[in-house]
């Protein structure tokens, strides 16, 4: 469907004349269902959608594949496959790991797909490796369950099934700025077109939001292989809660050793667990804690306190079985390196690696709102206080399957689409126009990543107390006053303005961290990956999600019960 | 400012249509903040502190799977991400050959 230009903007945009005399051009589009995102999660519900027949519309901020926490996944998928399990105890084990904060009937939907997914998975292509390990990797899991196809791969397969469908409509170099609402219902988006510099009305009768994660909000995260960015700024986050969608379990962060130096091998963080050293080389953890449990977590954070830790590997061999050619290929690229902990002790850190929180949904990965559906790692209620590694994968298809069948069933409902609001579009123009055209004001955003991610570093990290939280909130809503004085000089152009992209992403880095500092100061005990400092234990009367709402232009906490 | 031994020199093809700037080239110095860096790395080294308008396709999957970083490197298609520098090192950086070139380093993508 080819995108009608509006020349006639002066009686759609009052007083949009300046915007147009800078040359900011708007196109509009419709669609029945419109996915942002289109990682493993909105590529998957893409392929759903589209198969009802309806016209789907696919949104992605790079090209398919190439973007996002997807194609650098290890590749870890979880399904009960060995005889004697069962998706009802590959249920109970997430929950009990989860520490009794999932939503059951989510955890249960996830655990029934899981094998039937994978199956289709490789009929789209993907190959699968079947063959699971001979023992759990955690303590707690009772089977095996680790089924291995890399994201790579996933994503491959997924194009290939997208490119056969000719009622998929795929936005490549497409940023979506905000979700467009009227009556209190979602009906599309506004987007910024990368490749021309332009804005893009789409309107939908539903939307699926499978945006990723925020891990950027901390500065050493496993989200950014080589230190660069992969857009996970958290914007879904933050364009659901504008919407009026409940966050839930937003404190809930999950980290994971990491190198810190040199960058050049950030991305590994999948390790096998191995001898931590602290500054006198003694092992700081004790045998049988599991790999990325947060007990082990919380012990190396407190050991980095004082002084370094280093991850030594020097004794194992370089792992030359890989369960993919893919990871094979990727292991000996990060050996020719010479820079891993293989090779030398390498300094290690807590980085942020996974999102538990996030917009809260039920089976039918619906939000709170009408209209708005979440699929994949921006969403939350699954995990509850701790994703146990490899359920990421199954939760980003099983749910971006469920989310793009029911969101086209909804869309098969609705005879009109909506109409495009005119005042929040409006507002979206101005918003763009003033970060380019601004007279006074000459705040950096790249200074606002950097600043963000330095106040959660030393107030918002991993071990938490209400007193650092506070610290954390008061210096993040200073740095808010400065969202306004914004500047992007245009000189460049606005295509591929790397700056103006960073603009954009600060109007949500900022609120991110905001919200994930408000909820755990909420939450007064500690579960999972969450700790306080000031409240140590479990408190079985906080077996209950914190949430987090956007009222009135400001970002408010509550609780909800947890479905059993 | 580190010396000559410490630091890479690239030089860099640009161009930006939008802004009626032809291809020209650009030479950056670029420091050795850790021991080893590829040369993605120092392309976003110079975004972040010297130049807000250098475009190339701002993503990394570290290991050579995406092809986002494909560019031509001293005349030969090579991936950035994997390119390693060494301090004193001098290279040649354009966008590939045979495909639009939308802004700098980034090139249309054959489906």
């Amino acid at each position: 469907m080819k995108a009608r230009r509006r020349k006639e903007q002066a009686f759609f945009f009052q007083g949009g004349r300046a915007i147009l005399t800078y040359g900011l051009t708007l196109n509009h589009k419709d669609a029945d269902v419109l996915i942002i995102g289109a990682g493993g999660a909105g590529a998957r519900a893409a392929i759903e959608a589209a198969r009802t027949g309806c016209r789907v519309t696919l949104v992605c901020r790079s090209p398919i594949g190439k973007g996002g926490l997807t194609p650098t996944a290890n590749g870890g998928y979880h399904a009960a496959v060995v005889p004697g399990d069962s998706p009802a105890s590959h249920a109970e084990d997430l929950v009990a790991m989860g520490c009794r904060l999932n939503d059951r009937p989510l955890v249960e939907l996830l655990t029934r797909e899981a094998l039937p997914q994978a199956r289709l998975l490789e009929e789209f292509g993907a190959t699968v490796n079947w063959k699971t390990p001979l023992r759990p990797h955690e303590p707690q899991m009772r089977f095996p369950r680790q089924l291995f196809v890399p994201g790579k791969e996933v994503m491959t397969a997924l194009r290939k099934q997208l490119r056969a469908l000719s009622n998929v409509t795929l936005l490549e170099d497409h940023l979506a700025l905000e979700l467009l609402t009227r009556e209190g219902e979602v009906t599309g988006a506004l987007i910024f077109d990368i490749r021309q510099g332009a804005l893009l009305v789409c309107t939908s009768k539903a939307t699926i939001l499978a945006s990723g994660s925020l891990g950027e909000i901390y500065s050493l995260t496993a989200q950014e292989p080589m230190g660069i960015t992969t857009g996970s700024t958290g914007s879904g986050y933050v364009l659901a809660g504008w919407a009026g969608a409940e966050l839930v379990d937003m404190e809930m962060v999950q980290f994971a050793v990491v190198p810190i130096r040199p960058a050049l091998i950030r991305e590994m963080r999948c390790l096998p667990w191995a001898p931590l050293l602290d500054a006198e080389g003694r092992d700081i953890l004790p045998p049988g804690m599991g790999e990325y449990s947060h007990e082990a977590a919380q012990t190396i954070a407190r050991a980095l306190r004082q002084g370094t830790v280093s991850m030594d590997l020097r004794d194992r061999v370089f792992p030359s079985h890989a369960r993919h050619p893919l990871a094979a290929q990727r292991n000996k690229h990060l050996q020719d390196c010479e820079v891993t902990p293989y090779q030398r002790p390498v300094a290690i850190g807590m980085g942020a690696l996974y999102m538990m929180g996030g917009i809260h949904i039920n089976t039918r990965c619906q939000t709170s709102v009408p209209g708005l559906y979440a699929a994949g790692e921006v969403s939350g209620g699954v995990h509850g206080a701790r994703r146990v590694a490899g359920n990421a994968f199954p939760e980003m298809i099983v749910f971006g399957a469920q989310a793009g069948s029911c969101a086209a069933a909804e869309a098969a409902k609705k005879d009109a689409l909506p109409e495009p609001p005119r005042s929040q579009v409006q507002a979206g123009l101005d918003y763009v126009a003033g970060l380019v055209q601004r007279g006074k004001g000459d705040i950096d955003p790249r200074e606002m990543r950097r600043k963000t991610r330095e106040i959660m570093g030393q107030h918002a990290h991993l071990l938490r107390s209400g007193a650092g939280l506070r610290t954390a909130l008061e210096e993040l809503r200073k740095l808010e006053k400065d969202l306004g004085f914004i500047k992007v000089s245009a000189g460049q152009g606005l295509a591929y303005n790397f700056k103006l992209l960073e603009a954009f992403e600060s109007r949500w880095l900022l609120p991110a961290a905001r919200i994930v500092c408000q909820a755990a100061l909420l939450r007064e005990e500690s579960r999972g990956f969450h700790f306080r400092e000031d409240f140590p234990l479990e408190d079985e009367a906080w077996q209950k999600h914190t949430v987090v709402r956007y009222r009135q232009e400001a970002w408010i906490g509550d609780v909800k019960p947890v479905a059993l | 400012m580190k010396g000559e031994k410490d630091c890479v020199r690239l030089k860099v093809l640009r161009c930006n249509q939008q802004a009626d700037k032809p291809a020209h080239q650009e030479t950056y110095t670029v420091p050795f903040r850790e021991e080893k860096m590829s040369l993605l790395q120092a392309l976003e080294e110079i975004y972040r502190e010297q130049d807000e308008t250098l475009a190339f396709r701002r993503y990394s999957c570290g290991v050579q799977y995406c092809n986002s970083c494909l560019m031509l490197i001293n005349g030969k298609p090579a991936h950035a991400c994997l390119t390693i520098l060494k301090p004193g090192d001098e290279f040649e950086v354009a966008p590939l050959r045979g495909k639009e070139v939308l802004k700098d380093l980034i090139v249309r993508e054959d489906d």
